[in-house]
């Protein structure tokens, strides 16, 4: 059974402006029936584009939005569902990295507070055995040196091995990454990328790894689900959807990356506002293939070989490229 | 002789009230019409202090020293008024975050226009309707002349940014990390934009990015800073196929790269020196794997190896692998 | 435009509850506070009980708390609160022959706030750590520092007293003060009514120390204010930019900073005038100013309730109104703020 099993996944945000607030809501749908499944020591990448999807996916999964619709089974049992010491619980095993260690970790905090906090939090007595340990497999050793500095005193990768600590001090089974590299300089960006790798290893960790760069996550994830306005336009093992992408928006998305060495696909314009999604296929409007069909209906979702599935009319009709 | 800017022994010291900092310490580079040189290097290296040098908008704690020779003209050591008629008129920049570089109580035709009469004494129609020419030509809707930067998209704004960069029809563009903020959709968009109007315009381009994939896709040259000094400068391809700086192959194997899945990332221990005062011998030294006596003792200069590559190491004949 | 007039509304009946709330904890502090007003007003100590209490029942302080509440309420609500127990006269009238001059020395105060503070805060900004900085900064000290009303005696020492520059108190000189009938009650408005340029000058002369000395005393806020606001706006990137499109230092700083400067300091002014009343309490009692502040300040001894509520009602509805023009000067200067 998968550690974490999302099914139909929908999260909205109110969107109302002073007073109107209080007679009518109108709602931003940011992420539409996404469904995928984590199975225990794997990592699923969700990538897209910023205001896809990806981080309010996240979030929704650790049972920390409101508006959430659907599923989020974590062993089975239904996150969106759990109350009281059932979600504290959940809490505990399943943890969050942000992408901002200069806005995650409290100035005014030590490392040993940061760190240590959570126990506290779930009243587990900390004794300083688990406090370094948490250090040293975030490889912040040693660890006698680093309990007493504050932030500031930390550089970019150190910071956010502190927050990886913080995060691993529970001895979560679920980590959920939002891009946690992306502000951090090339050289300290690999050496988090190895030390993500590793602890996986070690600790049997599952990773929902929420990045807009394609090849961090061929680097570190099994899975990738690509998202677009919402929706997840395809999903698959990590090699068969970024070597042979079949969606025309993953085609795009990867010519676009740099050093990809695929001729370019550039798409004009923006992705469209959330709030007026355009009918039928999201995508439609900016889709280098688009035709009638595509304004109808939204395409179902297709499953071209185990595991491997795409939503596009043209994978409907089979044996037709799209 | 063929050159648009040359610029020889750059430096750049902050003088702090509590210390002095060599941010550049003695860069010398040329760039050819038409050419896009890349200046890559991580956070604090100094291209964005050689870049600001060059325009001369350097905060008055900052000392420049050394000559550059923009179309026959040294601009280091010109008069300030005289600078003013230079700047902007023959070399502009386009800043890293064009939200910030936009000023938010203005609208972009003024932006846009501005430059237009202060330098070429249009007058206030005219300046707008050639605003609205330079808005067409990076592809936005003239009718947004109107607007104010926050009602248009990020990828927008950047390009409203270039148009005002161009305005005067420079002759060099200095562009500092123009597309990190955005998408790599958008980021697609703006470099072939870039790359269309130097055909056009006769640009010469220098393109600052710490992302020496995105470099790859844009530049006819690359040079490598760290701490303040060019390690290695090469024509693109070269600088992949045969990278010769110790610094420039731990940078290419710390790269995540689609379609080749590494086992581990490449890092580079410990972090840059500090520059106040820089160490006496190669400032590489201490995270290099591979030093003799000759590294602590003196600054490596940057050694021609082939038609246009040059590298600044001691070692880099006796090197077979890394 | 649709969005700011749908705005403007929400904003009024927003203020509807906020003054609800002020009128009750007026009314409960009245209350609370020692002293009785009918005691106050019949002053010496041989009154009857008789008396006191057949005065009581007149004001409906014979009452439970709640009735009385309710009552009060009730005539708010139409715009009347009664009588002045020390005056005889209605609060109204009272109040409305006096706020003519409390606005005069406040818009006087802000607008001397204004040029000193923000003339100095950008000038010590553009100097930041120069020595011209330390000096400015030094005078916002020191204006914020200083009693406001040891300012204005001090001012009265020296222009009134010493140089005998100008009149020591007062709104107009004595003659006036019997043969001038007033129309507006803002005897800058009257006087040009009038036709009248010596007593336009008079009261000019009058105006202008009580004005400055209110205006200093809020200068040292608005001029660090605005020191620290232009100081971040000239380090922005559109001011780098700017500066390297080539336009002149002055150019830049007047056109491209001041504005956005001004976005933080707009919000301050509006948050100011709640302090400026309170000052013009204290500077009208220096210069005998006939205004709604040294009115309060008489009240208060007197534990005239009905007054005291009416005036600080009034302010309160002042400082609102003040504040609703101050956010629809915002998204005039902001152009991000649109309602």
């Amino acid at each position: 059974m998968a550690l974490l099993e999302v099914k139909g996944l929908t999260v909205s945000y109110p969107v109302a402006v002073g007073l109107s607030a209080f007679i009518s809501r109108r709602f931003l749908v940011a992420v539409d029936r996404v469904s995928f499944s984590l199975p225990e020591g794997r990592t699923l990448a969700l990538v897209g584009e910023s205001g896809c999807g990806k981080s309010s996916t996240g979030l929704a999964v650790l049972g920390l939005l409101e508006h959430v619709g659907g599923e989020v089974l974590f062993r089975g049992k239904d996150v969106l569902r759990l109350r009281g010491k059932a979600l504290k619980e959940f809490r505990r095993r399943a943890q969050i990295v942000f992408q901002d260690p200069y806005e995650s970790l409290n100035p005014k905090m030590k490392v040993r507070a940061i760190v240590g906090e959570p126990l506290r939090i779930h009243g587990i007595r900390g004794d300083e055995g688990r406090l370094r340990r948490a250090l040293d497999l975030a490889g912040l050793s040693p660890p006698d040196y680093f309990l007493e500095k504050y932030p500031h005193e930390l550089s970019g990768g150190e910071r956010q091995r502190v927050a990886i600590a913080a995060a691993l001090i529970l001895d979560p089974e679920l980590l959920v990454l939002d891009e946690p590299v992306s502000n951090l300089d090339v050289s300290i960006k690999a050496g988090i990328m190895n030390l993500l790798r590793d602890l996986q290893e070690e600790l049997k960790l599952s990773y929902l790894f929420i990045t807009h760069d394609l090849a961090d996550s061929f680097f570190l994830s099994h899975e990738v689900a690509v998202m677009y306005l919402g929706v997840t336009v395809e999903q698959g093992e990590t090699e068969e959807v970024l070597l042979h992408p079949v969606h025309p928006y993953t085609k795009a998305l990867l010519s676009v990356a740099p050093g990809s060495g695929r001729e370019k696909v550039i798409l004009s314009g923006d992705v469209p506002d959330p709030l007026h999604p355009p009918p039928g296929c999201r995508f439609h409007p900016r889709c280098p293939a688009a035709e009638k069909r595509c304004v109808e209906a939204p395409p179902g979702e297709v499953e071209l070989s185990p595991g491997h599935s795409v939503r596009c009319v043209k994978a409907e009709s089979p044996r037709e490229e799209p | 002789m063929g050159e648009v800017l040359s610029v020889r022994d750059l430096r750049v010291v902050y003088r702090l009230p509590t210390a002095t900092v060599e941010a550049v310490g003695g860069v010398s580079f040329s760039l050819a019409p038409g050419e896009i040189l890349g200046l890559a290097g991580e956070s604090g290296c100094g291209k964005t202090s050689a870049a600001c040098a060059l325009m001369r908008i350097l905060p008055g704690t900052a000392e420049v020293r050394g000559e550059a020779f923009l179309e026959g003209t040294e601009i280091l050591g010109l008069p300030e008024d005289e600078m003013s008629k230079v700047r902007w008129r023959r070399i502009a920049m386009v800043f890293q975050n064009a939200q910030a570089a936009l000023n938010p109580t203005k609208t972009i035709g003024y932006q846009i226009a501005e430059p237009l009469q202060v330098h070429l004494g249009y007058s206030r129609r005219r300046a707008l309707q050639e605003a609205g020419t330079l808005l067409e030509r990076v592809r936005i809707d003239p009718k947004r002349l109107r607007d104010y930067p926050h009602q248009l998209s990020g990828g927008m704004r950047q390009r409203a940014v270039i148009a005002m960069a161009l305005a005067c029809r420079p002759a060099v563009l200095i562009a500092d990390e123009p597309t990190t903020a955005l998408d790599v959709m958008v980021q697609a968009q703006i470099i072939e934009l870039l790359k269309e109007l130097r055909d056009e315009y006769g640009l010469s381009l220098i393109y600052i990015s710490h992302d020496l994939m995105l470099l790859s896709e844009i530049c006819t040259r690359i040079a490598v800073m760290y701490a303040g000094l060019i390690a290695e400068v090469a024509p693109t391809g070269e600088l992949f196929r045969k990278p010769l700086h110790p610094y420039t192959r731990k940078l290419l194997g710390a790269v995540t790269k689609l379609g080749f899945r590494a086992q581990r990332l490449e890092t580079i221990p410990g972090s840059p020196p500090r520059l106040s005062p820089p160490p006496p011998g190669c400032r590489f030294a201490s995270r290099c794997h591979r030093t003799t006596e000759a590294c602590g003792r003196e600054v490596p200069g940057l050694e021609p190896v082939e038609e246009g590559h040059a590298v600044a190491c001691w070692n880099w004949r006796d090197d077979g692998a890394p | 435009m649709g969005g700011i007039g749908k705005y403007i509304v929400q904003r009024v009946l927003l203020t509807i509850p906020m003054l609800f709330i002020l009128l009750t904890a007026v009314f409960l502090m009245l209350r609370l506070m020692p002293g009785d007003p009918v005691l106050a007003m019949l002053g010496g100590r041989n009154v009857s009980p008789e008396l006191i209490e057949q005065r009581r029942k007149e004001w409906g302080l014979d009452k439970p708390l709640h009735v009385q509440y309710l009552n009060y309420l009730a005539q708010v609500v139409r715009f009347d609160f009664g009588k002045s127990s020390r005056t005889g006269r209605p609060v109204l009238y009272e109040l409305r022959t006096r706020l003519p001059a409390t606005l005069e020395l406040a818009f006087g105060g802000i607008f001397f706030a204004a040029l000193f503070g923000i003339t100095t805060g950008i000038w010590a900004a553009v100097r930041a750590d120069k020595t011209s900085d330390h000096v400015v900064r030094l005078f916002h000290i020191g204006s914020f520092a200083i009693p406001i009303f040891w300012l204005g005696l001090m001012f009265q020492m020296v222009f009134a007293v010493q140089l005998d520059w100008l009149p020591v108190a007062k709104r107009v000189s004595g003659i006036y003060a019997y043969t001038f009938q007033p129309i507006t009650r803002f005897y800058f408005l009257d006087a040009i009514l009038l036709r009248d340029g010596k007593l336009l000058l008079d009261v000019f002369k009058h105006w202008i120390l009580p004005a400055v000395t209110l205006g200093i005393a809020l200068t040292g806020f608005l001029g660090r204010m605005t020191r620290a606001a232009m100081l971040e706006v000239l380090d922005a990137d559109y001011v780098t930019t700017a500066r390297s499109k080539g336009l002149a230092e002055r150019v830049v700083i007047l056109k491209h900073a001041l504005r956005n400067a001004l976005i933080p300091i707009v919000t301050v002014m509006g948050l100011q005038f709640a302090i400026l009343m309170g000052g013009a309490v204290l500077t009208e009692t220096v210069f005998s100013w006939p205004g709604i502040a040294g009115f309060l300040v008489r009240s208060l001894d007197a534990r005239d309730w009905n007054a005291i509520q009416g005036t600080i009602v009034f302010i309160g509805v002042f400082i609102a109104t003040v504040n609703l023009i101050v956010d629809i000067l915002y998204s005039i200067i902001d152009p991000r703020v649109r309602y």
